[in-house]
């Protein structure tokens, strides 16, 4: 009886201990022993005739997720096998949301077993890329282009400051980044307003805090139940930022005048709680805000109980406006541009990505495929991998007009696809609705916004001098990783409790909160940073 | 007395049940002693890269870490709290509602109760967790209900001194009927003479619950208690990271919830480890104590 309770009790508070444990087997025994040595075998032209199959971990997009279980089922697996002559099994991890694929991503590391491909964001590696190469997670790359990717390589020489971005600090090269091909695609998440509302009111588009707390307040007393809506989690106040040019500052991280600064540090983001905290005790600011579900915020903006609002172009504002049109056909969702410090001034911050950055395919350490991994991955970049990732195969599912591809029926209409949105339907054949190892072509876009509404957007919402104070992530040197993530775990949880509870006046010590920021060792964070900027920017 | 002759002989006479205890055994080794080993990671600063071995040894630096962090006595008050409240509230739930249901005459009604009160055992704990929050919600039923006496209406799951009772109480609705099995079964054994013999003498109902019913169970109780005790450390991670939000975290996180988030989350696997071996230990110590307490005091013990 007690060995059994003993053992149990253990093992069962152990769990982590049995991740762990099982991890020995795949692990190699030279470890960061530097760049991987290749030879080229292969023939220059695709196909590859091959019988191997290789193993390939990404997550599953919401736009393949609708209609498949895995890649492994879409018409896109099987006509890149064709195209490449390589069979790939694409591993996914288990569905349930965003949030549990970064757990999954530890979960598959720890576990040692690696596939030969594995598709992340390389920040979230605990330490970065640089640690990821050093433990032999991933690989140096830079040789690997050199012999066998001659497709990336022509891209990095035609474009260096890419090549730059994306070098660590040691100047290695780990990753077949997902790059985006033009301006247009860097700003996909933006506000949106109800102009009917606005006409009804006899108001002007909002430009400044001021008129838009003017505004979302006539809304209020005009019966809308939540003027506002948007996303304040950790992650879209850093990317998105929603009002914080406002306050001119940021989210997260960013640069100011080659300054390194913490928006949620600086006096400044005071007013900003400030601001939130009376609209959320006047009922105009989403009082589910914590809330993020993507169904709730659906159903509550097609209930017509909403003015304006933050989201993506596609997934949300391409679900919401037919979900709201059906119950309120008047309702007239409009695109403006970020809510700005000055009337007339250009907003300092907003949703807008640096064209590539650390996502993107690495080859594992443990892959003894290496030369073909990286042929599959290099495909991706060479004049047919990305019409292929972009469209797909031509006369299937795309078609050439006036020399602008064009996906045909399958993709795009809904009876003929299997009742998809066109996400979905591109998700099919290609991967230009998401991300993957290619350049994403602009031409894609134009189909994918089917509503005016949305084609508009991408100007106003893009129209931010975000790109002159973002901060490109992967800068950090090994140890300088290790002490600021230590650091900025313990600050993102904090922060993000205080924050909620400054919004939703459960408290309102600021002092507290900015002393506990700087015990936490915010200072060290941000110099961390600057230092990694500088010599970024030395380079 | 085990010589190896005797064990020899013996394993050819009974082999078969030899053979079936093998499966147990292996059961044992595979999944509760061999991931012990993987308890090292406690003492090293584990990359999964560098494998176990690999690994570089950091001796107690990590316990160093969380024992002089500023959520050690966050984290080990909330377990405390919510684990002493669940034993104070939850553990006499089950057998008041078995000496009830033990009262109750109408084999029927005893019957459909005892059905009702089962039924929350057998749904999913994430589905429990989602009702849970239904109810709790701005616009819940219970929240509907409490407003009426003045409550503020918000979201309960927000406030953070809520958090405990929620928690507590929900665990009983889910798990009453399903605890009370075992004292029913108890209930059962008691010797019925002695009933008659108390009614000679001219005891009550509620007498005869205090004076025959209660000790004759006693060593029921004991030993549920005891093995209670053992898991007071260890309130499981599922249910709390079902139900917390930031906001109500100050007073939700919990040392499994603490060991799920640094570990997996974040990726600090040696780290969380050594949280989850000191909660481990201290467990053990406390199944140790509370059975000498037990023996001592009451004759009763698990070994």
């Amino acid at each position: 009886m007690m060995k059994k309770k003993l053992s149990a009790v253990l093992s069962a508070s152990l769990t982590i201990a049995l991740l762990a444990g099982c991890g020995g087997s795949g692990t190699n025994e030279n470890a960061g022993s530097g760049a991987a040595e290749i030879e080229k075998t292969t023939p220059d032209s695709y196909p590859i005739q091959t019988d191997k199959t290789l193993t390939y971990w990404c997550d599953l997009s919401g736009h393949v997720s609708t209609h498949a279980k895995s890649l492994n089922e879409t018409p896109f697996a099987e006509n890149l096998a064709k195209k490449t002559g390589i069979k790939v099994e694409f591993i996914h991890p288990a569905a349930g949301g965003s949030g549990q694929a970064n757990e999954q991503f530890n979960l598959m590391i720890a576990s040692g077993e690696l596939p030969d491909i594995i598709e992340s964001d390389w920040a979230n590696y605990p330490g970065g890329p640089e640690r990821a190469m050093d433990e032999n997670i991933i690989l140096d790359l830079t040789k690997v282009f050199e012999k066998v990717s001659p497709n990336i390589t022509k891209f990095y020489e035609e474009h260096p400051d890419y090549k730059k971005q994306v070098e660590t600090v040691s100047g290695k090269l780990y990753h077949y980044p997902f790059i985006l091909g033009d301006d247009k695609l860097m700003t996909y998440i933006g506000p949106m307003i109800r102009q009917d509302l606005l006409d009804r009111a006899g108001m002007e588009m909002p430009e400044t805090i001021d008129e838009w707390d003017a505004v979302l307040r006539k809304f209020k007393s005009m019966g809308i139940e939540t003027p506002l809506v948007m996303r304040i989690d950790n992650k879209n106040l850093q990317n998105v930022s929603p009002f914080m040019a406002c306050y001119k500052i940021a989210g997260g991280f960013y640069v100011d005048n080659g300054k390194v600064k913490y928006g949620p540090y600086e006096p400044a983001f005071k007013d900003y709680v400030m601001q939130l905290a009376a609209w959320y005790k006047d009922g105009i600011f989403d009082n589910n805000f914590m809330d993020t579900d993507s169904k709730r915020i659906t159903a509550l903006v097609a209930s017509g109980n909403v003015g304006a609002a933050f989201g993506s172009g596609g997934g949300d504002f391409g679900k919401w406006i037919p979900a709201l049109k059906q119950l309120v056909p008047e309702a007239d969702f409009e695109p403006l541009k970020y809510p700005t410090a000055e009337k007339g001034t250009t907003p300092m911050y907003g949703q807008k990505n640096l064209p590539l950055g650390t996502f993107g395919a690495a080859i594992s350490g443990t892959s003894e495929n290496v030369e073909l991994a990286a042929r599959l991955l290099d495909y991706g970049y060479s004049e047919e991998g990305h019409m292929f990732y972009n469209f797909g195969v031509e006369g299937e599912s795309y078609e050439m007009k006036d020399g602008i591809p064009c996906y045909t029926d399958i993709v795009t209409d809904e009876k003929k696809n299997g009742g998809l949105a066109i996400g979905g339907g591109i998700g099919k054949y290609a991967r230009a609705s998401y991300n993957g190892p290619f350049v994403q072509d602009v031409h894609y876009l134009d189909q994918f916004y089917s509503l005016d509404e949305q084609k508009a957007a991408v100007g106003l919402w893009s129209d931010t001098d975000t790109l002159e104070h973002k901060i490109p992530s992967g800068l950090l040197t090994d140890e300088e990783n290790n002490e600021y993530t230590t650091i900025i775990q313990d600050i993102d949880t904090f922060r993000e409790a205080e924050f909620y509870k400054l919004i939703t006046g459960k408290s309102t010590d600021f002092d507290g909160y900015f002393s506990q920021l700087k015990d936490r060792g915010i200072e060290r964070a941000i110099e961390i940073q600057q230092q990694a900027y500088d010599r970024y920017k030395a380079r | 007395m085990f010589t190896k002759q005797r064990i020899a002989s013996d394993m050819k006479r009974n082999w078969s049940l030899y053979l079936m205890v093998l499966p147990v055994l292996a059961f044992y080794i595979i999944f509760c002693y061999k991931p012990m080993y993987g308890a090292i990671i406690a003492f090293k600063d584990f990359s999964p890269g560098k494998g176990i071995w690999g690994s570089r040894w950091v001796g107690l630096e990590h316990f160093r870490t969380f024992f002089c962090g500023r959520d050690f006595i966050r984290i080990l008050t909330n377990t405390l709290r919510i684990s002493i409240a669940n034993i104070i509230f939850g553990f006499p739930a089950p057998i008041i509602l078995a000496l009830l249901i033990n009262e109750v005459t109408s084999k029927k009604f005893a019957k459909s109760v005892q059905t009702v009160t089962y039924l929350p055992h057998f749904i999913s704990l994430v589905v429990v967790c989602g009702m849970i929050k239904e109810f709790v919600s701005d616009t819940g039923f219970i929240t509907e209900f409490l407003a009426h006496f003045g409550m503020e209406k918000q979201n309960m799951l927000n406030e953070p001194d809520f958090f405990t009772p929620i928690y507590v109480i929900s665990g009983i609705w889910q798990e009453v009927g399903w605890g009370s099995i075992i004292y029913l079964a108890a209930l059962a054994g008691v010797d019925q003479q002695l009933y008659e013999a108390a009614q000679i003498d001219g005891a009550g109902r509620f007498r005869q619950t205090i004076s025959i019913t209660i000790p004759s169970i006693m060593p029921t109780i004991i030993t549920m208690f005891i093995l209670r005790l053992g898991s007071l450390m260890s309130v499981g991670y599922e249910k709390i990271i079902l139900l917390y939000n930031p906001l109500s975290s100050e007073k939700a996180e919990i040392i499994s919830s603490y060991v799920y988030n640094v570990g997996l989350v974040k990726a600090q696997y040696g780290f969380s480890t050594a949280v989850g071996l000191f909660n481990s230990v201290i467990n053990c110590v406390l199944v140790f104590a509370a059975n000498a307490a037990s023996r001592k005091l009451n004759d009763t013990s698990l070994w």
